[in-house]
């Protein structure tokens, strides 16, 4: 077991020295398109010179000011010709812009996870076949020469989804190459994505990556840096809620303004907005009282991320939901997958179907908004409990430090979900729909609840019980693991 | 469970996601859906190099491996996997692969082709995503011939 004494890393700002350092020294040897850029002031430059309209950060907070929301479309395949024909299409077929879209650009999981090798080998062969083996763009094989080529493509801000074991090297380049969005999340590296990298590697990789951000920032390029957790398409929302609240402090350590929250549905629309109107309360007040001051906040959703089905009006039916959701709680920028998503990474065709969905959903619905109900209200109230619980105790594990607290948390079980590759977490919690599909506890593990939320959850999930007439157990868990896919 | 001699006997399988594949939750409900049909499991979770799949099908004496894949590479991931096997000694070892196993939508729709090129690598089942367990425990009985 852990002591707090033996946990190296501390929720404190990497001075310039030590970011430069790790840059020269760690990050950019990792591979040979690092020495493109060693000059990170030049870089800089560079993207000072995009237009306000191409920025991510700028294009979100406007938007939410006016209270209007941005649609981001993932996109992903191992050649240049295939995404920047895919970037146009999409952008010319739908009226997608900068006002009401940005792009997701995924990278295949080798990149994701350094294997430059093995994605440089994944790219010659898709070339030589004409067909992409990789499951997205493998940024750092091409370096910033090409990742400028994909920015000057777009009429929409362009971002990179930066999850996964370490994405320091092609944080780099796309900010290089005048991208304006990334993520920062460790522990959702951690449950998502990576099977033995311990938390404390994970939040030292996000930190240079916050503070890569931060310094783009500092120097009139705003970027936008995503603090989400999709995690695995079977947390709690409380997990998730927590992951998120608890990493705002991560990032705005390291200087970050502009954070975008961003939650993935259950599915229960109630509460769905209620675990992101709670999130955004409560990462606002914890970085409040932390002392970090002028950040904005954009809250956000991903769409569901357990399995798909596989019939493409199924998946329609899920792309509206997810977007209704949103446009019902106010939730600024969201993000699409496509109604090819059981199949495999979206064609062009696929990314602009869905923003043709979603466009008629905006016209169409206006400034519908949830109206208040006793069922918001409690669903509020019980998470806000819940996810208050949770920091309270991290923070007094880490002494206020709070990335001592999580590495404290996730070794105690106090902080644990279901169904992860991560060895470092516990297991112990079992979660589970209630009647209205809400996700509950059906066993809590060690996680330090409220006794009110426990007995909410019960309650709840006795509800279903009675109604299904059957018993709530592991069967009921995998039913609803899958049940979306069984279209 | 039992042979076609009527005698009692435990199969094992080892089960697990291949490659850098992060997605756990396909090989976590095979997991417990042959375990609850009486398998001996041994469980890799994520990342399983084929390796580690063949190491552990060694040392546990495995009659098959089941390969799990969701990314979209498993078709890259799993090239040469029968020819390790059978350096390694296990020439007879049962191979499944299941999953979404190509990424371009092309290939995806597509599944006589990958099934026809993993079956070529030499897979003896190949499954399409969204199979469920029960058919994968039957074809596997069947296999192993015990009922």
């Amino acid at each position: 077991m852990h002591n707090i004494q033996s946990i190296k890393v501390s929720n404190k700002r990497l001075t310039e020295e030590e970011f430069l350092k790790i840059r020269k020294e760690e990050v950019l040897p990792m591979w040979e398109t690092g020495k493109e850029i060693e000059n990170l002031d030049q870089c800089v430059e560079y993207a000072k010179q995009m237009p306000e309209s191409k920025n991510m950060a700028l294009q979100l907070v406007k938007a939410k000011e006016e209270k209007r929301f941005i649609a981001i479309s993932h996109f992903g395949r191992a050649t240049v010709d295939f995404m920047t024909e895919g970037i146009e299409y999409t952008e010319g077929n739908t009226g997608a812009d900068a006002g009401n879209h940005n792009w997701f650009i995924e990278g295949d999981t080798y990149t994701r996870k350094c294997k430059y090798t093995e994605a440089a080998k994944g790219l010659e062969r898709s070339k030589k076949d004409g067909v992409s083996y990789l499951n997205g763009w493998p940024v750092v094989c091409y370096g910033v020469k090409e990742a400028r080529r994909l920015n000057e493509t777009a009429k929409s801000p362009l971002s990179y989804n930066g999850s996964d074991e370490d994405a320091r090297l092609a944080t780099e380049i796309i900010l290089a190459g005048g991208w304006t969005g990334t993520s920062a999340h460790a522990l959702e590296n951690g449950i998502a994505h990576t099977k033995d990298v311990p938390l404390e590697n994970l939040i030292r990789y996000t930190q240079y990556k916050a503070r890569l951000a931060a310094y783009y920032t500092e120097r009139g390029v705003p970027i936008n840096v995503q603090n989400g957790c999709p995690g695995t398409g079977y947390d709690s929302n409380g997990y998730t809620s927590f992951a998120v609240v608890s990493e705002s402090l991560l990032d705005a350590e390291q200087g970050v303004k502009y954070e975008h929250l961003v939650l993935p549905p259950s599915l229960n629309m109630i509460q769905d907005i209620a675990a992101m109107r709670v999130t955004e309360r409560l990462a606002a007040e914890y970085c409040h009282k932390a002392g970090y001051k002028d950040i904005h906040f954009i809250c956000g959703a991903y769409p569901y991320i357990g399995p798909w089905p596989q019939d493409s009006h199924a998946a329609g039916a899920m792309i509206c939901q997810n977007a209704i959701s949103c446009i019902l709680g106010n939730i600024t920028g969201f993000l699409l997958k496509s109604i090819e998503e059981a199949w495999g990474l979206p064609t062009k065709e696929g990314v602009a179907t869905s923003l043709h969905y979603v466009f008629q959903l905006l016209r169409v619905m206006g400034t519908q908004r949830m109206p208040e109900s006793k069922e918001l209200e409690i669903e509020e109230k019980m998470l806000e409990l819940e996810v208050r619980s949770l920091m309270e105790r991290v923070l007094d594990l880490g002494d206020g430090d709070i990335a001592k607290g999580l590495c404290m948390g996730v070794e105690m079980g106090l902080v644990d979900t279901m169904v992860t590759p991560w060895k470092y977490n516990k297991g112990n919690v079992l979660n589970i729909r209630d009647a209205e599909g809400c996700t509950r506890y059906l066993e809590k593990g060690n996680l330090p609840l409220p006794e009110e939320v426990v007995e909410f959850h019960r309650q709840k999930i006795a509800e279903r019980e009675k109604r299904e007439k059957r018993k709530a157990d592991i069967k009921m868990v995998i039913d609803d693991m899958t049940f979306v896919s069984r279209a | 469970m039992e042979n076609s001699d009527g005698v009692q006997t435990k199969k094992t399988v080892v089960i697990g996601t291949i490659g850098s594949d992060a997605h756990v939750a396909g090989s976590w409900i095979l997991k417990r859906s042959f375990q609850d049909a009486g398998f001996n499991v041994v469980f890799l979770g994520a990342m399983v190099s084929q390796k580690e799949f063949i190491n552990a099908a060694i040392e546990t004496g495995a009659d098959a491996i089941l390969v799990s894949s969701m990314y979209g590479m498993g078709i890259l991931d799993c090239e040469g996997f029968r020819k390790k096997c059978t350096e390694s000694g296990l020439k007879d070892i049962l191979l499944y692969v299941g999953g979404m196993l190509a990424a371009p939508m092309e290939l995806a729709k597509n599944w006589n082709k990958i099934e026809e090129k993993m079956k070529s690598e030499g897979f003896d089942r190949v499954y399409a995503p969204r199979t469920l367990p029960e058919v994968c425990i039957e074809d596997l009985k069947k296999d192993l011939k015990i009922s």
